[in-house]
This record gives C-alpha cells, structure tokens and sequence, in this order.
C-alpha cells in the first residue's frame, strides 16, 4: 500500500518505468536471449535509426527460417501465431498460416527453395482440414472453440487462392468458393459484416476480405463475389473522414487504430481497386497512405495508433504496421511511378529490419519480427508475431522489385 | 529600409555568405537574429529520456567531435583570424541579436524590435505563420529546387533522380512548404565529373548571390512575382541511400567523367 502511494507521486515518466519493470518481472527473462533483447530495447537503441548490419538477403533467410520453425512448432503443420517470451511459441493460427501460404510461395521462388512449396502445401492442407462445414474458418488459435469469423476466413481465402494457382489443384479454389459463398451469406443489405466478426463490431479493415473475394470471383469467373466485395467497399466509403482517416478501423471499440488496421484497410481498398480497374478505391487507400508517409518522413517513425486528427501514439511502434506500410507504399510505386513511395518504404524497411536479431540463439527471436516497438508496447506484448514476419517479408520482396525497376534491370510493371 | 537575416546557429557559414553578399551591393546596416542552435534537452532528465544508455556515447562523440573542430581551427590560421558573425554584423553597424528558439515568441519580439522590413531566411526550420506575418514587405528565402515541381528536402538529389536540371529558386516565404510566390530562379550549370555533392556546393555558392540580388531587387521595387498555384508540384523528404546511389549514377550518365568530358 505505501508502496503504491510512493508510486503515485513519482513523476509519470518514473511510474511508466516502474510499470515496465513490474511487467518484465512477471515475463520469465532468465534466459539470456530474452534478457539481451529487453535490454537492447531498454537501452533505447532500437528507437534510433540503425542501419541493418547485412545484406536483405540474410534478413529474407533468417525470416524464412523463422516461419520454418513457427510450422515445425505445431505437430498438425499450420503456423503458430507468435513466439511470446516465457511461454514460447502458440497452436496453429488458422487465419495468418492462410496468408502465409502466399508469402511461401513467393519466397520459394524468390530464394529458389523447393522445400518452402512443400511447406505451403501442407499448410493449404491443414487449412483445408479444419474447414467449417459452412464453409467458413474460426477465428482464433486452432485450440480455440470452433466459432466462424469473417475476418480469419477472409484472409484464408486468399491462401486458398494462392495454393490453387501454385499448385493447380481444384480442392484449393473449391474451398476458397464455399468460403465465398458463405462471407455472402453473412453480409447485410449495407455491405457490412456484422455477425462473426471480432468483438462483434463491424469494421472498416474487413475491406482486406473484400480483396480475396474479388480475387477469387475474378479467377472462379463468379462475379456475385466481386459484386459482394463493392458493395462492402461502398459501406467502407461511408466511414473514410475528409483527411483520410477510418472510423470502425480498431481492433477494441473506443481505440485508436493501430497502423497494423490501417494496413489492412489501405491494402484492401488499394488491391480491390487494381483488380476491379476502379481508381476510386486506390484513391481512397491512396489517401490514407499518404497522409502516413508524410507523417513518417517529418517524424522518421510511425506512432503505434492514431486518432482522428492523425495525432500518433509514439510512446510505441506496431512494428506490423511498419512493414504493412512499407508493402503498401511500394505498391503505391508501382502503381504510380512516384519514387517517394520507394524512399518511404527503404527507411522504414531499414527501421524494421534494424530491430530483427539475427544471431540471437533462440529460434523464436532469431528472424523474428516483434509486435511493439518496444518489446512491452500494448500491441502483442513481448510476443513476435507470424503476420509481422509475413508482412516484413513481403515488403522486402516488393522493395527489391521497386528497386530493380528504379534500377531498370528488369521490365517490372 | 531594414533588412534581417535569420540564421539558426551563432556562427553560421550561411548567413555570413549572405551578410557580406548583401554588403557588396550597397546594403549595410543588415540586422541579423540568431539561435543558440541547440536542439538538445536542456536538463539530465530530458537527456535520458532521449538517449537512455546512449548517452554517454553521444557525449563522447560530442566531446570528440568540438574537439576536432577546435583542433581545425587552431591550425586553419585563416579560419582563426576570421571575425565571428557578431562581430562583422557589429562592424556593418547592424544588430546581432541572440534568441533560444527563432520559431517562437523570442523569435517574434527580436523580429518586432528591429522593426524588420525585409526579412532573409539564411538555414531555419519551416518557420511558423507568427514570425512571417513580422516583416513589413515579406520573407526571402533561397531554395534549391525548381518550384513548384521540387518542393522540400533534397531536392539536388531528387531533380537529378528524375532527369531535370537542378535549380535555385528565390521565392517569399509563406507558412506552407516551398509554396510562396517565385522571385528568379536559375538553372545549376552541370560539369563534367561532377557528383551531386559537388552541384550542391554549386548551387549554395550561387544561391547567396541570387538571395542578394533578390533582396536588392524588392527593396528597389523592381521584381515580378510568380503565384505558385495551390495543389501544384511535389513536396519531397530526405533521400535514402539506395535511391540517392541511383540519382549518382544518373548524373554521371548525363555528364560524363573529365576524362572522358
């Protein structure tokens, strides 16, 4: 009790750094990898802008091999959803092992590394295994009860997807179509999902389920799934402010969104509006995208969350977010042909990579991507997450297709 | 008619180009404002908040780098027996004036109490619409890019990325970025050999010039105004590496070595 009084007349900044202490003192750092990075983050290097100390390709590979291990982790092949300091690596996570498969398979390309196809098809299959009858997919780990979420099967979808094109097998495309159908049968009259969705709100980041629907009416030849991704946009429409904000863009009701949603968001309108020949909906995405650059390059970080004025939380980075924008801001690039984009997306790929430890001895730190910058940040708290390695990856696979377009070795489009 | 030249460091380069620049074409009597320059915390508990572990580090590389500078000095005879900035203001029978923070209040009061005209901007930060509304006529500044197409930071680098010829460009000061009404502008010869370091040491060597003949030319009357229209041209931020190695290999595409001219 007189401790906590002692506490309360301490300055804020004293408070905050007690409060990060009693948080580490309940995460068990005995093990020195653990205690080297809270340090390293304690220290306050990270929030400096260091230089990646090797080539992309080494960060590729260590982030490859972190996926590896986040699969191997799980007996039943899907990816688990983080490492978290302590308790070490979860279940299965149904609905990032699904946008994985993408990334998989672009990277087994990329690095020229079979055995990543090989991967990416037992995690379509393991996908594919735990489908609902109905056709949807649960939210959650795959320990978590079976409930159905809009969002999850959404992004499954697009697994899906990308596993039939790679492999060419029609139970990919077929459980991608009985996922489709079943995303329409849940949709109001508005465009909105509201039943089956986190937190039971309706959100304007589901736009990133209106892109493997219009992907995969466009390649299935059904257009009532492309016709179900407008009208969603439409109802995304409604909630965008005049200064390109979203309302409806949180993962909690009363948050400020997170980069990491406003990734979602923008990625989704940016992709539907590509695939649908529509500029409307790369402007929309487009609009917030630029407001985050301009933020970026006047601050030289991203906060964590920001409000309606685009006022940033900097006490932290959602280090997801980060990558997210990086990938859309390369996109933005090749859409566009404007170089800024590219300059944005290089610093703050620098930014992520300069927190990826590439010699730690834990496999779960070693190439891994932590949710919040700090460690201790409200987002995925001393946990590193699968999706921020998926989305770190994939922007650094758009980078260097930036780059050698810049560089004109290669006739990208 | 009172001119003021508004510098953010005691010493600085820049603003002495400009002062002795301004001196050459008849001006005398040229005020200057300058800030301390110090952007760092002030107290050990905002130096920790900043640096955390760091710090000894940056006071070490501090340490090192006033050191090195004074050692420079001390051999650089000619350096050595240069007259501070204060001391030629003085010597013109202008004002030296000393601030903590130039974009703020203390910026506003000196501006006011030297009752400024005309007010030349030698290295500041995006100065706020409170210091701009001060001068009676307006603000000067030298940009080196062409406007409105190359507004913002790097704009050498970034004209040479995208194949356009670098320029300077004299404009007033408005309280958006690079977005005031353009005075002259002046294309940056390029030169065989060159790199984009050597045209930025082109283009601030002649940008003094065009800053004083500017200045000379509103104080006289005899100028034209270009209106930038809202929504044109680009703002552009600090080049990455990558790009900037591109925008290198550009230039020297475009003008060759010396030896092979």
């Amino acid at each position: 009790m007189a401790r906590e009084v002692i506490k309360q007349r301490l300055p804020a900044s004293i408070q905050k750094l007690f409060q990060v202490f009693e948080e580490a003192a309940e995460i068990p750092l005995h093990r020195p990898s653990h205690m080297r990075f809270w340090l390293r983050d304690f220290a306050g290097q990270t929030s400096s802008q260091r230089l990646p100390e090797s080539s992309r390709l080494a960060y590729q590979q260590a982030m490859v091999e972190w996926i590896k291990n986040a699969q191997d982790a799980d007996i039943v092949r899907g990816v688990a959803a983080y490492y978290q300091f302590g308790s070490g690596r979860s279940a299965g996570y149904p609905e990032t092992t699904g946008y994985i498969i993408m990334t998989c398979i672009e990277a087994a390309n990329r690095l020229g590394d079979p055995g990543l196809l090989t991967r990416a098809r037992r995690m379509a299959d393991w996908e594919l295994g735990i489908q609902l009858p109905e056709g949807a997919w649960q939210g959650g780990l795959v320990t978590a009860p079976r409930v159905p979420s809009v969002f999850n099967t959404g992004q499954i979808m697009q697994g899906m997807l990308a596993a039939y094109l790679a492999f060419g097998e029609d139970d990919y495309l077929d459980a991608a179509l009985k996922a489709g159908r079943w995303l329409v049968s849940q949709q109001d009259l508005d465009g909105a999902w509201r039943r089956y969705v986190y937190n039971n709100f309706p959100n304007t980041y589901s736009s990133r389920v209106a892109w493997p629907l219009t992907a995969v009416g466009q390649v299935a030849g059904e257009p009532w799934l492309r016709n179900a991704a407008i009208q969603h946009l439409h109802w995304v429409h409604r909630y965008q402010h005049d200064n390109g904000w979203f309302d409806h863009c949180t993962l909690e009701i009363g948050d400020h969104p997170l980069t990491h949603t406003l990734g979602y968001t923008i990625e989704g309108l940016i992709e539907c509006g590509v695939l649908l020949k529509d500029e409307q909906w790369v402007a929309m995405g487009q609009r917030a995208a630029d407001v985050l650059l301009r933020r970026f390059e006047i601050r030289g970080r991203l906060a964590g969350t920001y409000d309606k004025s685009w006022r940033g939380d900097f006490s932290f980075a959602c280090v997801t977010g980060c990558a997210q924008l990086s990938l859309i801001w390369s996109r933005l690039f090749e859409i566009t042909g404007d170089a800024r984009y590219v300059n944005a997306a290089l610093k703050i790929n620098d930014y992520v990579l300069g927190l990826v430890d590439l010699h730690s001895k834990c496999p779960g730190i070693r190439g891994g991507i932590k949710g919040s910058d700090p460690i201790w940040g409200p987002y995925m708290t001393y946990r590193m997450p699968s999706w921020a390695v998926k989305f770190s990856l994939d922007a650094l696979f758009r980078e260097a297709d930036a780059l050698r377009r810049i560089e004109g070795d290669c006739e990208c489009a | 008619m009172r001119v003021v030249i508004l510098c953010n460091y005691l010493n600085s380069n820049y603003a002495r180009a400009v002062l002795r620049a301004l001196n050459a074409r008849g001006m005398r009597r040229i005020h200057i404002v300058a800030a301390v320059g110090a952007t760092t915390p002030r107290t050990v508990a905002g130096l920790w908040q900043k640096y955390r572990f760091a710090l000894p580090r940056v006071v070490l590389r501090s340490i090192a780098t006033r050191l090195a500078w004074w050692m420079a000095r001390a051999q650089d005879r000619k350096a050595a027996s240069e007259p501070s900035l204060e001391a030629e203001t003085i010597a013109q029978r202008g004002k030296f004036v000393v601030v903590r923070e130039i974009n703020g209040e203390e910026g506003c009061s000196a501006l006011q109490s030297l009752e400024t005209d005309l007010l030349v901007l030698a290295g500041t930060p995006i100065m706020r619409a409170a210091v701009l509304a001060v001068p009676r006529i307006g603000t000067l500044n030298a940009h080196q890019g062409a406007l409105p197409k190359f507004r913002g930071m790097n704009v050498i680098e970034w004209a040479v990325f995208e194949s356009s010829p670098p320029t300077i460009s004299i404009h007033f000061v408005d309280p958006g970025v690079d977005t005031g009404d353009v005075i002259l502008d002046e294309a940056v010869p390029l030169r065989p050999g060159d790199t984009v370091v050597s045209v930025r040491e082109r283009a601030s060597a002649r940008q003094v010039d065009l800053l004083a003949d500017a200045a000379a030319a509103v104080l006289a009357g005899r100028f034209s105004r270009r209106t930038q229209r809202a929504g044109e041209g680009r703002q552009y931020f600090t080049m990455h590496p990558r790009l900037r190695a591109v925008a290198e290999r550009r230039l020297q595409e475009k003008v060759g070595t010396p030896a092979n001219g």
